[in-house]
């Protein structure tokens, strides 16, 4: 019966994960696709839409599925929790990318502001937050998820930076005003994908330590 | 540990002496209690012999018999006459009328038989044992009584007691011995077997390089010798594993290809350090993992999952999400077949990027050719057709045809042109020139050269010697050219009224010349490219400006033909700086 347990536990994080790589690939090749202003790369995103919602229901499932039939205790059922909630940031990053990819099709039709500025930087540095909040997940490593929970200003500080350029680059060229605001746009799905990685790196911790650490409860639980 | 061997040998002395003893005390005093007895039945009845010589049958003793009697019995021993029918007739401590029938006693039954009779009793009137000795008293004959003898066994016991506290207390000081001796030789024969446990615990935890000595030459040290030899006997087949293990792993590591091992489960068996590069970069070791913890890509597991379903090995080709995008064929064979599943899997990566940048690069290649010739040639069969048609009578406007004409054909020669010297640099075929050159006269040659092309723009080129000749074995128009080259793109690239500055710097046995610009810059994402023939960072722009994208590739090709390298930095809107190193000649 326990044996059984371990099993399907292993299973569910097999899932994820196979959904996170889904997600990854998405991510990958939404950048891909804006950087590159390449179409084709953009409707394989549209590809991966689907099997990443069927993942999602099939990790909901079986999750719940667990929670009811076996009871699980102290540091399975944060892992299952863990996983229900990875899962639906999962599932939200990959709508993003569809998000970025309709924009990036809709700046195919218009002269290229360029060069992009900072934005393969940012898009970089949110797939690497991807990467690491998964692989601290996987690995267990408290470390990993804290050094993904900073990165997540640097992401804000680009959007900030980026929004700046735009707002410039609008008023002195009226005609790139579409191009800016698609790009203005993605720059704000990006910064989504960053926020969802940053709660993936949260429950990172959260299974390894048993810890909340969102809303900077760490923090002031310190203080005390 | 110690103690316990210790209180076990203690406590087996200790039942060891306390058998010993109750054999001792039950054997001896008995014996001792025997013979005593014996010996002083044997007195009472030499005496009692002596005695009855002076007896005579109905003949009452006299006082004087009586004195006799009495000196002659030992201390305590007391003399009693009884006649057949066990009436007492003498007693030398009682009054014969007062005392009962003697008939019943077993000593004096046994003297009416004409044997000496012998009992110990205990007398409840004086508490304590008595040895009873009778003989028959004899005349002619016929046994007319008999004579007893008796004496209290007192002294004997106590003499016993003796004995057996002298065995007690010996047992005493021989078990205190005995503690004394077991107590060392436990602590001996413990720190023996510590010692012992010690070195075993450290052979089990992988250390075999030690040895272990013992005092003494028992069974212990025989232990510790075969110890000693199976310690040096694992040590080598250790280092010899190690050696193998250490062998395939270098081996292993050493491979350009990434390896990986899977088992039936899909659990990580093996990796090298490519394999780890790719995706196990921050963790010490993916081995014990289940493959989808280190897996983390779509395609891949897909792949894999595919491939252990169908048994069989089986390709294919996928991209690994990095910057710069990588390109990998995996190839995933099962080995080791069992009951129709294999028992392990083994996947070898092999790095495809350089081959898909090889066959981008061809596509592109051709794809730019045709283009390049595509627009001159276009212009040049448009303006020939109009000219044909009529145009060539119009005197106003032919001559501007024909100029045009003339300039793209020009261009196409010049297309051509660099297409072919390239081709003969790359092959390698290319005919240098190569003689001892001063590299500070061709700079200056190139500076004034470029001068044509910088003053409409007002852009200006500085270039100050810092010695006065440096001598270096190139081709000159080769190395002229390429200054050329790199001076005219800074010079595309600046803003107008910009500077554009040459630097020469020495680096070990080389030279560096470096052109570098203040203009728009290059984005970082286009530097790895820029060598490439065609390769344009702005394609409308450059066209523009008359460029055929061949320039830097040319400079690359000259550069890496004089043993140099070229490298290009940049930073957007600041500027770029492109160098290229050439060997300094040898004095």
């Amino acid at each position: 019966m326990h044996r059984h347990f371990e099993e399907e536990l292993s299973e569910l994080k097999q899932k994820l994960l196979s959904m996170g790589s889904l997600v990854e690939r998405s991510l990958h090749q939404s950048i891909k696709a804006l950087i590159e202003r390449d179409a084709q790369m953009g409707l394989k995103v549209f590809d991966d839409e689907e099997p990443i919602n069927r993942l999602q229901i099939e990790i909901d499932d079986r999750a719940m599925r667990l929670l009811a039939l076996q009871q699980p205790m102290a540091g399975d059922l944060r892992l299952i929790a863990s996983v229900v909630k990875i899962n639906n940031d999962l599932e939200r990053i990959g709508d993003q990318c569809v998000n970025i990819t309709q924009r990036v099709l809709s700046l195919m039709h218009q002269t290229p502001i360029s060069p992009l500025i900072d934005m393969p930087r940012m898009a970089a540095a949110a797939e690497k937050m991807l990467h690491d909040a998964l692989d601290a997940f996987v690995n267990r490593n408290a470390d990993l998820a804290r050094t993904v929970l900073e990165s997540d200003d640097t992401v804000d500080h680009l959007r900030d930076d980026i929004f700046q350029e735009l707002v410039k680059y609008m008023s002195a060229h009226p005609e790139g005003v579409q191009a800016a605001l698609d790009l203005l746009l993605i720059s704000r799905n990006i910064e989504r994908i960053a926020d969802h990685a940053t709660n993936i790196a949260e429950d990172a911790i959260f299974v390894v330590a048993g810890r909340d650490v969102r809303h900077h409860m760490e923090e002031t639980s310190k203080e005390k | 540990m110690k103690n316990r061997l210790f209180i076990k040998i203690l406590l087996t002395y200790l039942a060891l002496i306390f058998v010993l003893l109750g054999v001792l005390d039950f054997y001896l005093t008995r014996d001792v209690e025997k013979r005593q007895t014996d010996q002083i039945a044997k007195g009472l009845e030499e005496r009692a012999e002596l005695l009855a010589l002076d007896i005579q049958p109905d003949v009452p003793l006299g006082e004087t018999q009586r004195k006799v009697l009495a000196a002659h019995v030992p201390a305590n021993a007391r003399i009693t006459w009884i006649e057949p029918h066990g009436v007492v007739l003498e007693d030398t401590n009682a009054n014969p009328a007062e005392m009962e029938n003697h008939a019943a006693r077993p000593e004096f039954i046994e003297a009416l038989q004409g044997r000496v009779g012998r009992s110990i009793r205990f007398s409840h009137t004086l508490h304590i044992n008595f040895l009873y000795v009778a003989i028959p008293l004899e005349s002619d004959g016929r046994i007319f009584g008999a004579l007893r003898l008796a004496y209290p066994l007192s002294d004997l016991q106590q003499q016993i007691q003796v004995i057996r506290r002298r065995i007690w207390i010996s047992s005493l000081l021989a078990f205190l011995l005995a503690a004394l001796i077991g107590y060392l030789l436990s602590r001996s024969l413990a720190s023996r077997i510590d010692a012992l446990r010690k070195f075993s615990e450290s052979i089990a935890s992988g250390n075999f390089q030690q040895h272990i000595t013992l005092r003494g030459h028992d069974e212990l040290n025989v232990l510790a010798q075969s110890l000693n030899s199976t310690a040096d006997q694992l040590y080598t087949l250790f280092q010899s594993l190690d050696a193998e293990r250490a062998k395939l792993s270098t081996i292993l590591d050493n491979t350009s290809e990434g390896v990986l091992v899977l088992d039936r489960d899909k659990n990580i068996v093996l990796t090298n350090r490519i394999f780890n590069a790719l995706f196990n970069r921050r963790f010490p070791t993916a081995v014990g993992k289940p493959w989808f913890e280190v897996i983390r890509h779509a395609e891949l597991q897909a792949f894999i999952d595919k491939t252990f379903e169908s048994q069989s090995s089986a390709t294919t080709s996928l991209a690994l999400h990095d910057t710069p995008e990588r390109f990998f064929q995996v190839t995933l064979v099962p080995v080791g077949k069992k009951e129709g599943r294999s028992a392990l899997w083994i996947a070898v990566f092999y790095d495809t990027t350089e081959l898909e940048r090889l066959e981008r690069v061809r596509k592109d290649f051709i794809a730019n050719v045709s283009h390049e010739m595509r627009t001159p040639l276009a212009t040049i069969q448009g303006y020939a057709e109009t000219l044909a048609e009529g145009a060539v009578n119009d005197l106003e406007r032919r001559g501007d045809f024909l100029e045009r004409i003339r300039l793209q054909a020009e261009r196409l020669g010049k297309l051509t042109g660099d297409l072919l010297t390239l081709s003969t640099i790359e092959a390698g075929k290319y005919p240098f020139k190569k003689s001892l050159q001063d590299l500070n006269r061709i700079i200056t040659d190139a500076v004034i050269a470029v001068d044509g092309v910088a003053r409409p723009s007002a852009v200006t080129v500085r270039y100050q010697p810092t010695v006065s000749s440096l001598p270096v074995e190139c081709d000159p128009d080769a190395i002229h050219q390429v200054l050329l080259n790199l001076l005219d793109n800074a010079v595309k690239f600046s803003r107008p009224g910009g500077r554009i500055e040459i630097e020469l710097r020495k680096i070990d046995r080389a030279v560096q010349v470096a052109v570098v610009d203040h203009g728009i810059g290059i984005p970082s994402t286009d530097l790895p490219r820029l060598g490439e023939r065609f390769y344009r960072v702005d394609k409308a722009r450059s066209r523009e400006l008359g460029g055929t994208g061949l320039g830097l590739a040319i400079v690359k090709h000259i550069v890496e033909a004089h043993e140099g390298k070229l490298n290009i930095e940049s930073h957007l809107g600041e500027g770029s700086r492109f160098s290229f190193t050439l060997p300094v000649a040898e004095h």
